[in-house]
């Protein structure tokens, strides 16, 4: 019998990021750097973690993902989230639990186009041969420091990243994107994960508790955020409660 | 073509109240289908699959299985080829056990898990998991029949030892492996292996698989002492006289089946692998179990439905070159053990006699 989140998608709604208009254009990166961590948790609640279109996965997973964009139009960023491994019916999908960006400008654009509602972060990452790192401070305070140890090379074709369910406020009230890029690989390394530090601050609750490491993944890539083509409805199962938006609708 | 159950032991929560009960009656319904001329019956290997299935101990159920069948045929599989799971020699010993307590009715599938769920729970590495299920099938055939084994290899290495029991029947057990990625019928093929398709429909994409798996098995260098030419696919079964109450009864089923499978991890999408391309049952279960349906609204070639629905099906099955299928009967609770039994019964008396060249004979002489 299916099991789904409990999840109050009005609670703290107002810090959600408010996402005007569901047809904005995609906007490539021809140069971005993914980062990807993937744990096994034990959250306190995992049902409370996901809204109720979505249901859990056996183990429940965080993915912790970090996007390093060094030029584009809407300057340099870098994009640090935290989602948890999730199913719209049998689909896989990242439930965005918090993000934090490194970049004004890009901020804005990325909250209101695709639902990020990332805070302000200094956020570095030290692409170095025998070692990977990601680092992020909030005020001058470290939030978040992860390492991906002795890269070596994959085929980008063995890489799966996983399309993105961020919950967000849109004229209809609480809405659920799903948020899917679309990425050409240049390179891709694995390695192993090693995660120093991950706070409720960076991760956007206290209910998640990293408890066995999984993967570490490293690419270069060419990555386009697509137009919106799909949204839910947060409260039913996304079976029944998705509808084509944008230029799908 | 030969008719099968597949025993999942999905078990709906609470579980410690229903676990008891399913197997209960999944062994009665074992002991049914064994009274109605099924076959074989499989039971699955599966570890931590809350709901999706609770049998992690199959050699235990099928020797329960033994005890109180008389003809069907007892399928260990799929067994996970793993090192981390078992050593290669437990398997070897247990199924010929097995084999002698049930009088010579034991075959073995093998396998290397798809979910991360699993692997990574017994810490088993995802680019090891081909190269160990390979080591594994070509030594278990030599631990039944060499006197003396002995092994030096990448995944375990071992003294020259006395591997006991040894299987009643002569040479040994027939030997299968599930196929699910792609690629794999070619790998069944070349070790003289039998295809255990793991994917529930299709016809067009299950045909061209069977055909390529044909072709490559007469040029095969068996792992075995002989060549186990045979395609087996999964299925689920639910058989009513009423299409409407099949359909209720049976989407229950694979609904059920789809949604407890989709909530585990498959290893690609948290591991990336040279070694797991494919995202394992998932894209069967989305196409198959979730597409449009023929004209009676219900999944193509699955065999849900009254027994004209089915025999359709199951003859559109045996055109492509399936030898076998097996039933899976039950998902998280969709039907009832009455309705199951009620099924069982139904398929054997309408649709079985359809596909039994003895009966068709007698049919043709008047007998």
């Amino acid at each position: 019998m299916p099991v789904y989140g409990t999840l109050d998608v009005t609670a703290g709604l107002g810090d959600r990021a408010m996402v005007p208009d569901l047809s904005s254009p995609a906007m490539t990166f021809d140069d971005a750097r993914i980062l990807q961590f993937v744990y096994e948790i034990a959250p306190t609640d995992p049902l409370a973690l996901l809204p109720p279109a979505l249901h859990p996965t056996n183990p429940p997973l965080v993915y912790f993902q970090l996007i390093d964009v060094r030029d584009s139009e809407i300057g340099s960023f870098r994009l640090l989230t935290t989602r948890i491994a999730s199913r719209a019916g049998t689909r896989l999908r990242g439930f965005l639990t918090g993000a934090l960006v490194d970049g004004e400008e890009a901020r804005g654009v990325l909250d209101g186009r695709w639902g990020f509602g990332a805070k302000p972060a200094s956020i570095k990452l030290h692409p170095y041969l025998d070692v990977i790192r990601c680092t992020a401070e909030v005020d001058g305070r470290p939030v978040f420091d992860a390492s991906l140890i002795d890269p070596e090379p994959i085929s980008g074709g063995d890489l799966m990243y996983v399309a993105s369910a961020h919950l967000a406020r849109t004229a209809d009230g609480p809405t659920l994107l799903q948020v899917d890029p679309e990425f050409v690989f240049r390179k891709a390394d694995r390695g192993k994960p090693h995660l120093a530090l991950a706070t409720p601050e960076a991760m956007g609750t206290d209910a998640i508790h990293p408890v066995w490491a999984v993967s570490a993944s490293y690419t270069s890539v060419e990555l386009t955020f697509c137009e919106l083509r799909f949204a839910s409805d947060p409260t039913v199962p996304a079976l029944i409660g998705t509808v084509a938006v944008g230029a799908d609708e | 073509m030969k008719f099968g159950v597949t025993m999942v032991l999905s078990v709906p929560p609470p579980y410690r109240e229903n676990e008891a009960r399913i197997y209960r009656e999944s062994l009665e319904q074992v002991r049914i289908a064994d009274e109605l001329g099924f076959d074989q019956v499989w039971a699955v290997e599966h570890h931590f699959l809350e709901e999706y299935s609770h049998c992690s101990a199959p050699e235990i159920f099928l020797t329960a299985a033994a005890m109180q069948t008389k003809q069907i045929r007892l399928c260990h599989g799929i067994v996970v080829c793993v090192p981390q799971f078992v050593h290669p020699v437990k398997i070897a010993e247990r199924t010929a056990a097995m084999d002698i307590l049930s009088g010579g009715r034991m075959e073995l599938g093998t396998g290397r898990s798809s979910t991360w769920t699993e692997l990574g729970g017994f810490g088993g590495d995802p680019d090891d998991t081909k190269k160990s299920w390979d080591e594994f099938v070509r030594a278990i055939p030599k631990m039944w029949t060499q006197d003396v084994f002995s092994h030096e290899g990448r995944t375990f290495s071992m003294p020259p030892r006395k591997v006991l029991p040894k299987p009643v029947q002569d040479p040994h057990p027939p030997l299968w492996v599930a196929v699910t990625s792609p690629g794999t019928e070619i790998e069944a093929a070349d070790r003289g292996l039998g295809s255990m398709g793991l994917s529930f429909g299709g016809y067009e994409q299950q045909e061209k698989v069977i055909s390529e798996y044909r072709r490559r098995i007469q040029l095969c260098d068996p792992v075995g002492s002989f060549v186990n030419e045979q395609v087996n696919t999964v299925n689920f079964l639910y058989c009513h006289e009423d299409l409407k109450v099949a359909a209720a009864v049976g989407r229950r089923i694979a609904e059920g089946y789809r949604y407890s499978a989709a909530q585990q991890v498959f290893i690609r999408e948290v591991y990336p692998s040279r070694g797991y391309p494919s995202h394992g049952l998932m894209p069967s279960l989305r196409k198959e179990l979730a597409g449009p349906g023929d004209a009676s609204g219900l999944p193509e070639g699955i065999a849900i439905g009254d027994p004209d629905r089915i025999i359709k099906l199951l003859l559109r099955w045996e055109s492509v070159g399936v030898d076998r299928v097996n039933f899976i009967l039950n998902s998280a609770d969709g039907a009832t053990h009455d309705e199951i039994v009620a099924s069982l019964r139904l398929f054997a008396e309408a649709v079985m006699p359809v596909f039994d060249p003895e009966a068709a004979r007698a049919e043709k002489v008047g007998v």
